[in-house]
């Protein structure tokens, strides 16, 4: 425990301006991400007309309501606002209903019967920001916890994903035949989402070759599995790495985007805070640092 | 962090790993934004997607099922009517018995779009064939036109 604690959050050291720089890009690719989910859904969900499949607080609260009127673009004008709130530090509370309202907006947009991963990880950051809000006085705890449970999730996520194809098919999963079959709902999706469809060589390679093919799903169960290496500061580039390119092998083969993983796979997989120290080095008069010197001494 | 605050937050991760599996285990899997991640775990299962056609030149309506580069109608994509495919999917994957309320849904979905032209929305099911080739097939589904809207007469219909 003591170990993954120190992988995850680090030590007693004191917090560099390299650190802060990178916990800071981490708080701002998180809201940002939020922000745009929030308003592509906003305009999304006043289509809807039924509620197919409740999930989560749709369980037990009808959320129909949000597709009348403009309640989705409220939803997102609060939410957005308490994120803000939560950016400038005005109350603690601000991320947690932050969170509380993308919940609201995500049961709202998907309530067809989709269930999308696409935002959960971006939901598991924000959540560790909201728990990291109200948990610690300290600035710098705050900062540190909220990476070091994101990274937490993000490992348990992969891991846990192939956990679930090794009980749902089994060994057999990584039969290329597999392959082949989601490739083709893929590719049904496209021509009716985009009235045209056509596949590229990899995909041409994979359906003429089913080693490819079983090569491919054999290579993406294996890096899911090893997710959870993800959480060792010694591993974690590694990991980050064979992630990064198995989300590229599945946006190349079924077209699908994880593209809000893949970022911040890329800011936590690697140790950027050592290149910002040495940055930040160079010019320790400029504004950045001053205002970075500023931030360090800051708390509620 | 130090010694004290590292234990904190290891028990904090805790907590939330208990309010994680407590909500998924009780919500089949899936409260965002925890999940145990099952997307494609389970492999070689058919599918069911939707494709839409513009139908508006066809004299006739045909309810036979397809291969879709067989299919009538000129090109309809989603995209033109700002809609997600997987949504209209959904429709016609989950929504068992069909009653006026669903059909209306999809109407919904659609927008005016309907009221200009002639579509036949299309249930497109993959399977792998005993040879381990993959068979796609497209079953004409719902027709609507401006005033009109027939489901296929052998798809379930609740009254």
């Amino acid at each position: 425990m003591d170990l993954l604690a120190r992988n995850l959050f680090g030590n007693n050291k004191s917090e560099t301006r390299g650190e802060l720089l990178y916990y800071k890009l981490f708080e701002v690719l998180v809201i940002l991400f939020t922000v745009l989910y929030l308003w592509r859904w906003a305009e999304y969900i006043p289509k809807l007309g039924v509620v197919l499949l409740p999930l989560g607080i749709a369980n037990y609260v009808d959320v129909s309501f949000m597709f009348e009127g403009t309640w989705s673009y409220f939803n997102a004008s609060l939410a957005t606002i308490s994120l803000l709130f939560g950016f400038f530090k005005i109350n603690r509370f601000s991320y947690l209903i932050a969170l509380l309202l993308f919940h609201l907006q995500y049961v709202a947009r998907f309530s067809q019967g989709e269930i999308s991963h696409g935002s959960n990880m971006v939901g598991m950051a924000l959540l560790a920001l909201a728990v990291a809000h109200i948990v610690f006085e300290n600035y710098s705890n705050q900062r540190k916890f909220a990476v070091g449970a994101t990274i937490f999730f993000f490992g348990l996520g992969y891991t846990s994903a192939a956990i679930c194809k090794l009980i749902g098919t089994g060994p057999d999963w990584i039969a290329g035949s597999h392959l082949w079959l989601w490739m083709a709902e893929r590719a049904t999706d496209r021509l009716s989402q985009h009235g045209a469809f056509s596949y590229n060589f990899l995909q041409e390679m994979i359906l003429e070759n089913r080693w490819m093919a079983t090569l491919t799903l054999l290579f993406g169960i294996t890096t899911e599995f090893f997710g959870f290496l993800f959480w060792f500061k010694k591993t974690r580039p590694i990991a980050a790495t064979l992630l990064i390119g198995m989300h590229i092998g599945i946006l190349l083969t079924m077209n699908i985007s994880f593209s809000k993983y893949m970022y911040l796979l890329l800011l936590l997989g690697y140790p950027w805070y050592q290149l910002f120290d040495k940055l930040l080095s160079l010019k320790p008069d400029s504004i950045l640092n001053q205002r970075l010197n500023k931030l360090r001494e800051t708390s509620y | 962090m130090n010694y004290q605050e590292n234990k904190k937050s290891i028990r904090i991760l805790l907590i939330l790993l208990l309010i994680h599996g407590g909500l998924v285990a009780t919500h089949l899997g899936e409260f965002w934004p925890f999940s145990i991640f099952p997307m494609f775990s389970q492999a070689g299962n058919p599918w069911t997607r939707a494709l839409a056609r513009d139908v508006s030149a066809e004299t006739s309506t045909e309810w036979d099922q397809k291969p879709i580069a067989q299919l009538p109608g000129a090109t309809f994509a989603f995209d033109e009517v700002g809609i997600n495919t997987n949504d209209v999917a959904n429709y016609l994957q989950k929504a068992g018995q069909w009653d006026e309320q669903k059909i209306q849904g999809i109407r919904t979905l659609f927008g005016s779009e309907v009221n200009r032209r002639n579509i036949m929305l299309y249930r497109v099911q993959g399977k792998l064939t005993h040879n381990d080739s993959v068979s796609v097939l497209a079953q004409p589904f719902l027709y609507m036109t401006s005033d009109t809207t027939i489901l296929n007469p052998d798809i379930k219909r609740s009254k």
